[in-house]
C-alpha cells in the first residue's frame, strides 16, 4: 500500500489559506498525503508549515480553501472529532496525569472499556519502550522518555493519521538521531500516514517519503527527498534543500538531451529541473552542489571553470573548499582523504559533470 | 467550532449577574441621588458640600484617608525597599510577618482598643503610674481621628508595602546601572529613576488605601465616632427608602472611589509596556544591607510589627480578661467569654451564618472567577473584556457602596421575597460577599489559565476530547490550586466583611459574626468581652485560611492585593 500513489489520499489540502492580521500565513496550499505515506512540511520558521498543521488538526480555521481527511470535508469538524493525533512540539503532557493517564486519555474520551484501556496503554507503551514507567508522573521523564510518551499517547488510538510538530526540536544532537530512527521504525511498523513538520532539511531528506517545501505561506516544491535535491525546481529550494553554488548563465539552446548555457566561464551543458524548457536567450541559474565540484581531472569534457583556493576546511568525512572564480565566491565539498590538503592561493582547473549541473528558471 | 455556543451562553449568563448585581445597584445610586418626589435635583449633592454637619463628616473623611495614606506610605515604603532591594538577615521572614496585620480587620482590632484607649484604659494607667499624665485620658475622646488613622494603617500598610515591593522588583537593574554609569549618585538614582519606575505600583498602593481607608465603616464605628461619611451613610440606612441623602453621599465616595481608580489606571497602563520589563536583562543579586542601614530597619520594623500586633493582642486579651479597669494588664483571667462567644443563640447562629454565608459566597465566586477568566484567557470572545472589567470594578466599590445599593435597590422593588434583605438578607449577603471578593478570584484564576500553556488544551481536544471534556479533564485539575486559593481568601474575607453584614442584616437571626461582634459590643454585661472572644475566634479562622492560602499560592499570594 505504501507507494500506491492511486489510491485516495489520506489527506488533501485544497487552495487552503489563512491570515493573522496582516500576514498571509498561508497562501493557496494544495498537496494530498498519501495512505501510510510519511509526508514532510518543509520550511524556515515562519513559513506556514505549523499553522497547517494546526489547522488539519482543526486548531486553527482556515480562511479559504477546503481539507478532506480520508474523503471528507473537515470544515465543520471540530478538533476532537477529527482523529488526527498530534505530537506537540513542546510534547504537552498533562503535568496532573500519570504516564498511563496520558496514554490512556483520548481511549478515555471514547469510553473504551476500562480492561480495553489498561491493554491498550500497556501495548503502546512497550512500543515505545517504556514499559514499568506507567505511573511515573511527566515531570520525573526525561526529555526522550516525554517525546516517547507523547508518541504513545497518539499511536495508542491507532489513527489514520498523526500529525508531528518539530517531534526532535527539544531534544539534544545524541538523542535526536536515536528518535529519528525511533519514528521512521514506528512508521514502518504501522498504516499511519504521518504529516512531519520540521525546519530540519537533513530530517526531511533522510526520513521522508515526499517533502512537501513551503516558504512564506507558499507551497515552492513537492516531492521525493532526492529529486527535490538533485533536480530542485527554483532557487529557493536549491539553497533550502542544502549548499548551493548558484552560477548566472544564459541558455544558447539545446546540445542532445542536455541544455546548453553560456556561463562567464565558456560553454556549459546542463540538465533541466522543471519540465518546460527555457527559450533561447533567458536568463538562468545554474545549480552545482559543493560535492559535485572537483578539481578537474583528465576524464571526458565536463563543465570547467578557474578558480583559486581561498580557504580549506577539514570537517571530519568532508573537505571543505572556498573558491574564487573571478570574484565568483564558490564551495566545494571533497571527501576526506589521508592525502595533502589543496593548498590556499593555489589556481587550478574545476570541474562539475554535465548532469550535476542543474538549470533553474523560477527564484 | 463547537464551543462557541457554549461560551456565548456562559458569556451572557456572566453579563447577566454583573449587570443585575453590579451595575443596576450602582445606576440606581446614581439616579436616587438626583432625584426627590419633584424629581431632578442636584439639591443633595449641594447639600453635602453646604450642610456644616455633612460637610464636617466629608472633611473627616478625607482627613482619614489623607493621613492613613500618607501614613501607609511612610511606613511602607523603607521597607519595601529593603525587602526588595537588599539581603539581610531575617529577609523572609520580615516579609511573612509584614503581611499579618491583614488577618486582623480594624474592626475587630478596635474592639480591644477601644478598651486600651479608654479613659479607665490600660494606656492612661500606664501614662499615670510612669508620672507621664496627671488623671486619666480618654484617649479616644480627645483625640478621635488619631485612633482611626492608626488603626487603619496598621492594617493597611501591608497592602501599600506589598504593591511597593512588586513595583520595586519589576525594575531592570540594567536601568539603574546605566544611570550610575551616566554618573548619577545613589540617592540621585533613587529620586531619578527607581522611583519614577516603580511609580505606577507606588501609585496603585496610594489609591487602594485611600480609598479603602475613605470608605471604612467598621473602625470608626467602634470607636464611637460618628461623623465621617461612612457612618453617616450607615445612619442614614434606615431611611433609605425615603430620603435621598444618603444616596447623595454614596454618590460622592462612587465618585472619589472611580477617581482613583481611574487615574491609577492611566498611570499603570501608560508606562508598564516600557517601565517593567518582561525578563530582566541582568541577573538580580541584591547587595547586603549596610550594617546603619540594618541598625536603622531593625528597630523600625520591631517596633513596627509590635504596634500591628497590639489590636490582636488587646483583642485576646479583652476576650479572656475578667476586670480590666485603671490596670495595666486584666485583674484575672477566664475563659468564660470564649464559652460564651459560642454558646449563646445569637454568636452561634452568627458562626452558623457566616460559615454558609461565606462558603456560599466562595463557591459563587470560584464558578463566577473561572467562567469569566476562561472567557477572557482561552476563547478571547468579544465581550469578555466588558466583563473583565465589571467584575474587577469592585476593587474600587466600597462593600458600603454596594450595600447601600441593594438595599435601595431590591428592598423596595422585591418586598417579601429572598431579594427583600429585611425579609431574608442571605442571598443579598451571600452575593454581595461574592461581588466584593470577585476580583481576588478573578486574578488567582487568571493567573491560572496564563500559567497554564493552552497546548494542553489542544492536545486534549487532538485527542478526541469535546470543549466541556477538555476544561473537566485538563483545565479544571490544572488550576484547582490557583481557585483554591482564591475561594479560601474569598471565604476568610467573607467571614469578616463589615459594611454589608452591618446594612444589610437587620433581624437577628440573620446576623453575620461581625453584626453579632457589633451588636454585643453595644450591649451590657460584658458584651465586649463576648464580642472580642468571638473575635478571636474569626481571627483564628481568617489566620488559618490566610495561610492554607498562601501555602498554596506561593509567591503568588502577594499578586493577590496589588492594584494594576
Amino acid at each position: 500500500m505504501k507507494d500506491d500513489a492511486r489510491a485516495a489520499p489520506a489527506i488533501r489540502v485544497e487552495s487552503v489559506s489563512k491570515r493573522f492580521g496582516d500576514v498571509a500565513a498561508l497562501d493557496g496550499v494544495s498537496f494530498d498525503v498519501r495512505p501510510g505515506e510519511l509526508f514532510f512540511l518543509l520550511g524556515p520558521s515562519g513559513c506556514g508549515k505549523t499553522t497547517m498543521l494546526r489547522i488539519l488538526a482543526g486548531l486553527e480555521t482556515p480562511d479559504a480553501g477546503r481539507i478532506l481527511l480520508n474523503g471528507r470535508d473537515v470544515r465543520d469538524m471540530p478538533a476532537h472529532r477529527r482523529g488526527a493525533p498530534m505530537v506537540f512540539q513542546n510534547y504537552a503532557l498533562w503535568p496532573h496525569l500519570s504516564v498511563a493517564g496520558n496514554v490512556a486519555f483520548g481511549l478515555v474520551e471514547r469510553r473504551a472499556p476500562r480492561k480495553e484501556i489498561a491493554a491498550r496503554v500497556r501495548e503502546a507503551l512497550a512500543r515505545v519502550g517504556l514499559s514499568g514507567l506507567d505511573r511515573r508522573l511527566p515531570g520525573q521523564l526525561s526529555g526522550g522518555q516525554q517525546q516517547r510518551v507523547v508518541l504513545a499517547r497518539a499511536l495508542v488510538l491507532d489513527p489514520a493519521v498523526m500529525l508531528l510538530d518539530e517531534p526532535l526540536s527539544n531534544l539534544d544532537a545524541r538523542l535526536r538521531a536515536g528518535m529519528r530512527e525511533e519514528i521512521e521504525r514506528l512508521h514502518r511498523e504501522t498504516d499511519i500516514s504521518f504529516v512531519y513538520v520540521t525546519h530540519d532539511q537533513s530530517e526531511a531528506l533522510s526520513l521522508a517519503d515526499r517533502v512537501a517545501v513551503m516558504n512564506a505561506g507558499r507551497l515552492r516544491a513537492l516531492g521525493a527527498p532526492a529529486d527535490l535535491y538533485h533536480r530542485p525546481p527554483n532557487v529557493f529550494c536549491a539553497d533550502f534543500l542544502g549548499e548551493a553554488n548558484l552560477i548566472a548563465a544564459r541558455v544558447t539552446g539545446t546540445s542532445g538531451r542536455f541544455t546548453a548555457v553560456q556561463t562567464p566561464w565558456g560553454a556549459w551543458r546542463a540538465v533541466l529541473a522543471g519540465a518546460s524548457a527555457p527559450s533561447a536567450g533567458a536568463s538562468v541559474r545554474c545549480l552545482v552542489r559543493p560535492e559535485n565540484l572537483r578539481p578537474a581531472g583528465p576524464g571526458p569534457a565536463a563543465n570547467r571553470l578557474r578558480a583559486a583556493v581561498r580557504s580549506v576546511r577539514l570537517n571530519g568525512p568532508t573537505i571543505a573548499v572556498r573558491l574564487d572564480a573571478d570574484g565568483t565566491a564558490l564551495r566545494a565539498a571533497l571527501l576526506s582523504r589521508p592525502a595533502p590538503l589543496p593548498a590556499p592561493g593555489a589556481e587550478g582547473e574545476w570541474e562539475a559533470a554535465p548532469d550535476d549541473t542543474v538549470v533553474i528558471t523560477e527564484e | 467550532m463547537s464551543g462557541r455556543r457554549g461560551s456565548c451562553a456562559l458569556l451572557a449568563a456572566v453579563l447577566a449577574f454583573l449587570a443585575a448585581f453590579l451595575v443596576w445597584p450602582m445606576l440606581d445610586v446614581v439616579r436616587r441621588a438626583v432625584t426627590d418626589r419633584e424629581g431632578f435635583t442636584l439639591l443633595y449633592l449641594r447639600n453635602l458640600l453646604t450642610e456644616p454637619l455633612q460637610l464636617e463628616a466629608l472633611g473627616n473623611s478625607l482627613i482619614i484617608a489623607l493621613c492613613t495614606t500618607a501614613a501607609a506610605l511612610a511606613v511602607a515604603l523603607p521597607l519595601a525597599w529593603a525587602v526588595a532591594r537588599r539581603s539581610f538577615p531575617g529577609r523572609t521572614l520580615l516579609s511573612g510577618l509584614l503581611l499579618a496585620p491583614l488577618i486582623l480587620p480594624p474592626f475587630v482590632g478596635a474592639v480591644g482598643m477601644k478598651i486600651v484607649l479608654a479613659r479607665s484604659g490600660a494606656l492612661s494607667t500606664l501614662l499615670m503610674r510612669a508620672g507621664l499624665a496627671r488623671g486619666p485620658v480618654d484617649w479616644l475622646g480627645a483625640y478621635p481621628l488619631l485612633g482611626v488613622v492608626l488603626m487603619e494603617t496598621l492594617h493597611l500598610f501591608p497592602i501599600m508595602y506589598l504593591n511597593l515591593v512588586a513595583a520595586f522588583a519589576n525594575i531592570d537593574p540594567s536601568l539603574e546601572e546605566a544611570a550610575v554609569n551616566l554618573g548619577a549618585a545613589r540617592g540621585r538614582v533613587f529620586r531619578r529613576v527607581t522611583l519614577p519606575l516603580a511609580g505606577p505600583g507606588l501609585f496603585g498602593g496610594t489609591v487602594l488605601v485611600f480609598v479603602w481607608s475613605f470608605t471604612e465603616l467598621g473602625t470608626p464605628l467602634v470607636f464611637g465616632f460618628r461623623r465621617v461619611l461612612p457612618v453617616m451613610i450607615y445612619d442614614g440606612v434606615s431611611e433609605a427608602g425615603t430620603n435621598p441623602a444618603g444616596y447623595a453621599q454614596v454618590l460622592f465616595v462612587i465618585a472619589v472611589a472611580a477617581l482613583g481608580f481611574l487615574i491609577s489606571k492611566r498611570i499603570t497602563g501608560r508606562r508598564r509596556d516600557v517601565a517593567t520589563l518582561g525578563r530582566l536583562s541582568v541577573a538580580r543579586r541584591e547587595p547586603r544591607l549596610s550594617a546603619a542601614g540594618l541598625a536603622l530597619l531593625a528597630p523600625f520594623a520591631t517596633l513596627l510589627l509590635a504596634l500591628a500586633v497590639l489590636p490582636h493582642a488587646s483583642v485576646a486579651l479583652v476576650a479572656v480578661g475578667r476586670r480590666w479597669f485603671l490596670t495595666a494588664l486584666p485583674e484575672g483571667f477566664t475563659l468564660e467569654f470564649f464559652a460564651r462567644a459560642v454558646g449563646s443563640d445569637l454568636t452561634r447562629t452568627a458562626l452558623l451564618n457566616s460559615l454558609g454565608l461565606a462558603l456560599g459566597a466562595a463557591a459563587l465566586d470560584a464558578a463566577l472567577g473561572f467562567g469569566i477568566a476562561w472567557l477572557c484567557v482561552r476563547r478571547r470572545i468579544a465581550g469578555a473584556d466588558l466583563i473583565d472589567t465589571l467584575a474587577m470594578a469592585p476593587l474600587a466599590i466600597p462593600g458600603l457602596v454596594i450595600a447601600f445599593g441593594y438595599l435601595g435597590c431590591f428592598a423596595g422593588r422585591f418586598p417579601g421575597t429572598l431579594l427583600d434583605p429585611r425579609f431574608n438578607p442571605l442571598l443579598l449577603l451571600t452575593i454581595s460577599y461574592a461581588v466584593r471578593r470577585l476580583p481576588y478570584m478573578l486574578r488567582a484564576a487568571h493567573a491560572g489559565l496564563e500559567q497554564t500553556s493552552r497546548a494542553y488544551e489542544e492536545a486534549a481536544a487532538n485527542l478526541g476530547a469535546s470543549p466541556w471534556r477538555v476544561v473537566r479533564r485538563v483545565t479544571f485539575p490544572l488550576i484547582a490550586a490557583n481557585l483554591l486559593a482564591g475561594g479560601i481568601l474569598c471565604f476568610a474575607f467573607a467571614m469578616l466583611e463589615v459594611s454589608d453584614s452591618l446594612i444589610l442584616a437587620q433581624t437577628e437571626a440573620f446576623y453575620p459574626i461581625t453584626k453579632a461582634i457589633y451588636v454585643l459590643m453595644e450591649g451590657l454585661e460584658n458584651g465586649v468581652n463576648v464580642a472580642a472572644a468571638l473575635g478571636v475566634w474569626a481571627m483564628a479562622l481568617l489566620a488559618a485560611a490566610m495561610l492554607w492560602a498562601a501555602a498554596l499560592l506561593g509567591k503568588r499570594m502577594g499578586q493577590m492585593f496589588r492594584a494594576g
